[in-house]
């Protein structure tokens, strides 16, 4: 009787407390998802494309008209400073320690390219493909927010990037707050670097794209 | 006598010279950890700034009303985008995909531009064998198309410009199809199909017979293509 009881009671309070200590839904994150929402339809009714930066749940994202074309989806997306302000933000600049260089044909030289009777990976097309991207770069937003995207960091380099990350970035502060500015640093990592460079061709200088901070 | 002093003030320099230097490490240490400190409590003070001033935090009354407004704007997203079936070009990873909503209809490989620069020995002009990126319409529907080659084809091969349009005019080039999207770039076959999805091209899409004939009869005047 006793040990009915008892169980009973155990029962009534553990669903007690799951139903009272259930989350109830934020106003502020629907009130955000507005927001955010408001300012990509302002991009989507635009003409071209646009991508959107999802930080918490580590997803990039090309659009157009709402459709959404390429997602990518980093192993690590992180930030430090200052975050991006809640609107479409251009992309000024992308840099690279070697950027792609686009080959000149010479008028009436000899045609590099194979002959229709070639096999597949038997030959070396002199063309700008997604390999010859950087698999390390930035992107400069209008507003100074730095994207940083790396690619297959292992061993020393990793550390060395988590040196930089950990105790670089608070020092950065530091130095740049004295001359009354501030840091804003989002940075993507790819283990596959050939995403890494997909994204590198597919977002062109001049594209616009939003920054969703969803975890403040 | 001199140099025997001489040694024994190096011999007792030594010990200080190493306290001092173990003094200035320790000393370093604790201002790195001191401004890396320093650091993380401005970054996160800009984070919380940010958060007061951009994050507004409306009542729980207005909780419905933003659920509403949610809503309602995800149905005007549905109104923007194309009715029916549209083609995305993947320039990067040479693909070509034909949707309809967010169904994959059909995926094949394409080839797209170079990228190569080519000048006008003139100097007056020249032509980058990009594909062009954007959202573009079906503007023509051609079958048995044939090729009107432009002045940059006989350029590249060192040849005259002919000055008869006769002389430009070339068939079997282009396949059995060519789907236009304007400014003379097309979505045409090819008769190189082992080079299909690699950047191969002067800037128009090739793609292999089979799936140009699909999106022949499916797509039609005024069905969009994005390319990126």
């Amino acid at each position: 009787m006793r040990r009915s009881i008892l169980f009973l009671l155990l029962v009534s309070v553990s669903t007690a407390a799951t139903v009272l200590c259930a989350p109830l839904e934020d106003p502020a994150l629907t009130y955000r998802q507005y927001k955010f929402l408001e300012e990509e339809y302002a991009l989507a009714k635009s003409p071209g494309f646009y991508f959107l930066i999802n930080l918490k749940a580590k997803r990039i994202e090309l659009k157009s008209k709402g459709i959404l074309l390429r997602a990518w989806e980093p192993q690590k997306i992180r930030f430090w400073g200052s975050p991006a302000p809640f609107r479409a933000l251009t992309l000024k600049r992308k840099t690279a320690l070697n950027l792609p260089q686009r080959r000149v044909i010479k008028p009436g030289e000899e045609e590099t390219a194979p002959k229709p009777q070639a096999k597949p990976g038997e030959f070396e097309l002199e063309a700008l493909e997604v390999k010859d991207m950087p698999r390390f770069f930035t992107l400069e937003l209008e507003n100074g927010t730095t994207i940083s995207v790396v690619s297959k960091e292992k061993g020393l380099k990793k550390l060395w990037s988590s040196l930089k990350w950990h105790i670089g970035m608070p020092l950065k502060t530091l130095r740049l707050r004295q001359k009354k500015r501030v840091v804003s640093l989002i940075q993507i990592g790819f283990d596959d670097s050939k995403e890494g460079q997909a994204l590198y061709w597919a977002l062109t200088e001049g594209i616009k794209g939003l920054i969703w901070y969803n975890y403040l | 006598m001199f140099v025997k002093r001489a040694v024994l003030f190096v011999k007792r320099l030594v010990p200080t010279v190493k306290r001092l230097v173990l003094i200035g490490l320790k000393l370093a240490c604790i201002a790195v950890i001191l401004a890396v400190g320093c650091g993380y409590f401005l970054g996160i003070r800009d984070i919380s700034g940010w958060r007061q001033k951009i994050y507004a935090t409306p009542g729980q009354a207005d909780l419905a009303k933003s659920r509403a407004a949610n809503d309602a704007l995800k149905k005007k997203f549905e109104k923007l985008g194309p009715k029916g079936v549209y083609i995305v070009i993947d320039t990067g990873a040479n693909k070509f995909y034909l949707k309809k909503g967010t169904e994959i209809v059909r995926q094949g490989i394409v080839s797209t531009g170079s990228g190569d620069i080519l000048p006008d020995p003139s100097g007056k002009r020249q032509w980058v064998f990009d594909t062009p990126r954007g959202e573009y319409t079906v503007t023509s529907k051609v079958e048995n198309p044939y090729w009107v080659k432009p002045d940059w084809a006989f350029i590249e091969e060192g040849e005259p410009i002919p000055k008869n349009k006769d002389d430009r005019v070339v068939g079997g080039e282009l396949g059995d199809y060519a789907l236009g999207f304007g400014d003379g770039y097309f979505l045409h076959g090819t008769l190189y199909t082992r080079l299909l999805g690699r950047n191969v091209t002067h800037g128009c899409v090739r793609i292999g017979d089979e799936d140009l004939k699909f999106l022949f009869k499916s797509a039609s005047i005024g069905t969009k293509i994005y390319i990126y």
